[in-house]
């Protein structure tokens, strides 16, 4: 008794407040604290070496002490880094009650996110008004691509089994990235977890329940299981629903001070299904292998637009399947380290709309899409300062659709990166250059589009060992014209790649308790591929006319006052239209500031743990905006502030732990639109239990 | 109190960055000096169609003056408007609305095209008047509509007198009343995969019965339909966008006999028993137009010199032969209405709002 009394006691000073024993509390500085996991089983391994305690056998004089394997994932650094990085580790996303990937990063300075409304509604973010598409999700390093819109719908992804969401702008810091990784202008990755055991455990289990307003119903189970010391697996399944049925408030002016109605979303229900298994190898000489089988299916009803005096709902769906199995291979020496990436992927979309004007009253688009990707990086130390790097990807998708024109569609990428790292004492110097060729081939076309572009990036970092860096980089991104702009109701025309360049100098700072970072920014994108309506309202022309001009501030903050930590976020961007201020039409968009893009911008979230109730708030504050790309009073969009309030308390029983959190999101229930004619939802709440073995 | 300081400093910074948003300083129109209305299409899911009240004279606009009249927007894509006595009658297809517009007082009565009616949508798209009747073609249901204006004003809801002729699988477009005649655009319709068909008939209709009397072939994609003068009603048609072109034809409205202008008109309008069009070359930022009258039989044409390459919509004012031009503002930015005299001599121009689709003058 006493021996399982002194067993408990240990475990619960090692697992502390956080739930999850594999939630690894990486602060910001570089410095540990004596709360971090690792040193608490440090301090275990000492007293128990040295105390004399029989803890695991009354009766013997031996202590037996099972080898405990501390595999903890490292973050990635968000300080001492030449690129402005924001991190969200899975301690965050708890506290954050986040669900989909785009709750993770709508936190995060310099992101513009735009949502559709309701869990179902389509989430696209754009770093530093760059535009969607310069950004790249990879999970676990591998992109996630969709050459048919260039998007991603980050509402699909969860990050429910996620270790850690990081947002790099520029690139991300890494000794082995994939070529496609330097090819973006910002790149979010979902790093997955990977399992960790605490002491003669074989077996994790998380099973949830997560229940919300207007018919939100999510539940998950994680098993992740210990094969032996090398090999460990891990298999999450969630399934997420909503009705989506919320009420709104409809004005009829945009100045809002005219008629209103109360209002309820209509045709707004959505399910999705997320299957992930993933196995981790580590193999004998060294090398690590993982693997990954993910599955998605999915339903969403598309409401639409909310249209004054129109109560006819809308009748469009939409129903997809995305299937990808993926593969890192990372061999790591002494001045050698290579990685390996294979993926497969498959996906099916459908489109519906049952209320559609044409001659049966129905209407679809099919896409299926089928990708496979390879990948190899290596890294050399040339000596203790120097390290060189290449990296050469290979990708090819294919898309074939219902449409009669152009339904078959298939684009090979190759993409080759040569880079030098120089780390000497305070100093960092970065420097690469991507070579990316692109060429498609379509049925019924007689030329092919071939894009070929060389992009230069530099980047330094000095610190100066007080925990002051200062920092800069430069970088050019070239964005190829993705299906639907080139091949889908649209003119066939020469379409350029987009062309971002970017400059960033920025200051850290970090401390015991303080981490902070301030970066100046400006970013320039030419060639910005703009869809201009031809006589046939089918047909568009898509034309390289665009130029716009960036200059933005990001500061980030983050305080850890045991048992409060406070993280501040304030973005300002002043995105505006560069493209032509002679022309009697351009002039009239010249100088204003980019549709859906805030000039202010910022958030902050507190968070105090005690022992009866851990309490939390976060609150996002997005400046008025206007939703088309002139600056006039009637394309405004008001200011406004979302804020949430949070609970939880573990509960740690014999067996296992039981976690409950209930949250108010949107507390002061008001009423706002990211998207024009999209209202967001307002109070609601959400209650999530937890139970862990 | 430490925990709700943050959370109060972000709602009062929020609250500023709201207060330095000033309040637009248009003022409400008490009285419609203006004797024009420019309909404002607005785009798809922006709720912004509206009305700017227009002096002709001088160019003087007030733009969201329908929002300003009436305390709410007027919806979302309207198409069409027509002066018919001392109304304005103005079809917002998506809301599914036709907005009675008081041109003493600005004041507009909304009747509900949508609910209440047996098919899902009427979505009205073009509309035309005579003896009392406001006729509106409706791509919703395939049909005509026409509704007695008097029993249309006194009732809040869609009651009142509304007979239906239903048309053929096309969609209708355009309409216009010659005689005791109606004819009407059957335009394009599409196939579950958005494959386009376009069709190149004009349906007439007699009003008395509002049945369809006869179907004529005028050319692939019809657009527009205008009365010229009591016997000659003019239809553009864009063709397929490819190798059938675009062309206007004129329609005896007695005889029913059909003649080609040989002049691809993208846009037509008539005033003071003249047709007016233009054709316009390219799109986006560098097309080209030219300017064209012609009589009702088509014999006589004369090119008029305006040089406007981004023509939206064209206009003639009546009283003075004034020719106005609406820009397409490159579907980014809100167009310009232009406004020439007679012999194309550049008088005005004014900026309206998103795609002003047409000009409507009405007496002083």
């Amino acid at each position: 008794m006493k021996g399982i009394v002194s067993l408990y006691c240990i475990v619960s000073f090692i697992v502390g407040r956080r739930h999850h024993p594999s939630a690894f509390p990486v602060h910001l500085h570089p410095c540990p604290s004596p709360r971090d996991f690792f040193f608490r089983i440090i301090l275990v391994a000492a007293v128990l070496t040295f105390a004399g305690t029989p803890v695991l056998h009354a009766q013997d004089t031996t202590r037996h002490l099972e080898a405990v394997v501390v595999s903890g994932q490292r973050t990635p650094s968000t300080i001492l880094t030449p690129v402005p990085t924001q991190v969200a580790d899975a301690a965050k996303l708890e506290e954050q009650g986040a669900l989909q990937l785009s709750d993770a990063l709508k936190m995060m300075a310099g992101v513009t996110m735009k949502d559709y409304g309701g869990i179902g509604g389509i989430k696209t973010v754009s770093a530093r008004g760059l535009g969607s598409q310069f950004s790249t999700l990879t999970i676990d390093g591998i992109a996630v691509n969709d050459a048919q819109n260039g998007q991603v719908d980050l509402g699909r992804y969860l990050v429910g089994n996620a270790a850690y969401v990081s947002l790099s702008q520029g690139q991300q810091q890494s000794d082995l990235l994939s070529a496609r990784a330097y090819a973006a202008g910002s790149v979010i990755n979902l790093e997955s977890r990977e399992p960790s055991f605490f002491m003669a455990e074989r077996t994790n289990m998380r099973v949830g329940m997560e229940a919300g307003s207007f018919g939100m119903l999510s539940p998950s189970l994680l098993w992740e299981r210990k094969w032996n010391r090398r090999l460990s697996s891990s298999v999450w399944v969630n399934w997420l629903k909503s009705d989506g049925d919320y009420p709104f408030t409809l004005f009829y002016t945009t100045s809002r001070t005219d008629s209103t109605s109360r209002e309820r979303r209509q045709h707004s229900a959505m399910h999705m299904l997320t299957a992930d298994g993933n196995l981790f190898w580590h193999l004998d000489n060294g090398d690590r292998l993982s693997a990954k089988v993910h599955y998605m299916q999915g339903y969403h009803q598309l409401p639409g637009p909310v249209i004054y005096y129109n109560q006819m709902p809308s009748a469009e769906s939409t129903s997809e399947q995305l299937a990808f199995s993926q593969l890192r291979w990372q061999h790591i020496r002494n001045q050698w380290k290579v990685q390996s990436l294979a993926k497969l992927q498959y996906t099916n979309d459908l489109w519906e709309d049952s209320a559609a004007v044409t001659s049966t009253g129905y209407a679809f688009n099919r896409y299926r899409q089928y990708e496979a990707y390879l990948s190899t990086s290596a890294s050399y130390n040339i000596n203790k300062s120097l390290s060189a790097r290449v990296a050469l990807d290979g990708d090819a998708g294919h898309l074939l659709s219902n449409l009669s024109q152009r339904n078959d569609v298939t684009r090979l990428s190759l993409m080759a990166v040569a880079a030098l790292n120089y780390r000497h004492k305070g100093l960092t110097l970065d420097a690469n250059l991507l070579y990316t060729h692109i060429a498609d081939r379509v049925a019924d076309l007689d030329t092919m589009p071939l894009y070929a572009r060389l992009s230069p990036y530099a980047a330094a970092m000095y610190s100066f060992g007080n925990g002051l860096s200062i920092r800069y980089f430069y970088k050019e991104t070239y964005r190829a014209p993705n299906f639907s702009e080139l091949y889908f109701f649209t003119m066939p025309r020469d379409l350029r790649p987009e062309r971002a360049r970017q400059h960033n100098v920025g200051i850290t700072y970090a401390s015991t308790h303080v981490g902070a970072t301030l970066d100046c920014y400006y970013n320039r994108v030419t060639d910005k591929i703009v869809a201009v309506p031809t006589q046939s309202m089918f047909l568009w022309s898509m034309q390289n006319v665009g130029r716009v001009h960036i200059l933005g501030v990001d500061a980030t903050a983050e305080i850890d006052l045991q048992p409060v930590s406070v993280h501040i976020n304030y973005s300002y961007q002043r995105a505006v239209d560069h493209t032509d201020p002679d022309d009697p039409t351009l002039g009239k968009t010249y100088g204003h500031q980019i549709a859906y893009t805030p000039r202010h911008s910022g958030g902050a979230s507190l968070r105090w743990e005690n022992r009866w109730v851990n309490v939390g708030t976060s609150a996002m504050v997005v400046g008025q905006r206007y939703y088309r790309m002139q600056n006039s009073p009637q394309n405004r969009l008001p200011a406004y502030c979302d804020l949430s309030l949070s609970a939880d308390r573990n509960f740690d029983t014999r067996v296992g732990t039981l976690r409950l959190k209930v949250q108010v999101l949107n507390l002061l229930d008001i009423q706002y639109e990211v998207v024009r004619s999209y209202p967001m939802m307002g109070r609601q709440f959400r209650l999530s239990v937890i139970y862990e073995i | 109190m430490k925990r709700h300081f943050s959370c109060i400093l972000l709602i009062a910074a929020g609250t500023m960055l709201a207060a330095c948003d000033p309040t637009p300083s248009n003022p409400p129109a008490s009285d419609t000096d203006g004797h024009a209305l420019v309909l404002n299409e607005g785009s798809w899911g922006g709720n912004n169609a509206s009305l700017s009240l227009l002096n002709s004279d001088n160019g003087d606009i007030t733009n969201d003056w329908f929002s300003q009249s009436n305390g709410r927007g007027m919806g979302d894509v309207a198409q069409d408007i027509i002066v018919y006595g001392t109304h304005a009658y103005a079809a917002v297809s998506f809301s599914n609305s036709l907005e009675a517009i008081d041109l003493a007082t600005g004041k507009s009565n909304r009747i509900d095209f949508g609910e209440g009616q047996s098919e899902r949508f009427f979505r009205p798209r073009s509309i035309a008047a005579a003896n009392g009747q406001l006729f509106i073609s409706c791509y919703g249901s395939h049909s005509v509509v026409s509704i007695d204006t008097l029993s249309l004003l006194t009732y809040p809801a869609a009651t009142g007198a509304i007979r239906t002729c239903t048309l053929g699988n096309y969609l209708p477009e355009g309409l216009a009343v010659a005689g005791n005649r109606l004819f009407v655009a059957s335009s394009w319709i599409s196939d579950e995969n958005q494959n386009y068909t376009y069709d190149n008939k004009v349906y007439v209709i007699d009003i008395d019965a509002f049945s369809i009397i006869d179907t004529l072939t005028v050319g692939l994609n019809p657009q527009q339909v205008v009365a010229i003068d009591a016997s000659h009603v003019a239809v553009n048609y864009n063709g397929n966008y490819g190798n059938q072109p675009a062309g206007c034809a004129i329609i005896d409205a007695n005889t029913l006999a059909v003649s080609q202008t040989g002049l691809g008109l993208t846009a037509i309008t008539a005033a003071n028993n003249m047709l007016y069009g233009y054709c316009r070359q390219g799109y986006g930022a560098g097309s080209t137009a030219t300017y064209w009258r012609l009589s009702p039989s088509s014999s006589e044409r004369t090119q008029i010199d305006i040089s406007v390459g981004n023509p939206y919509s064209i206009s003639v004012n009546p009283d003075n032969g004034d020719i106005l031009v609406t820009t397409d503002g490159n579907y980014t930015a809100n167009g310009d209405v232009m406004c020439f005299s007679a012999d194309g001599t550049h008088k005005w121009t004014a900026e309206a709002e998103l795609l002003p689709k047409k000009v409507v003058f009405f007496g002083k």
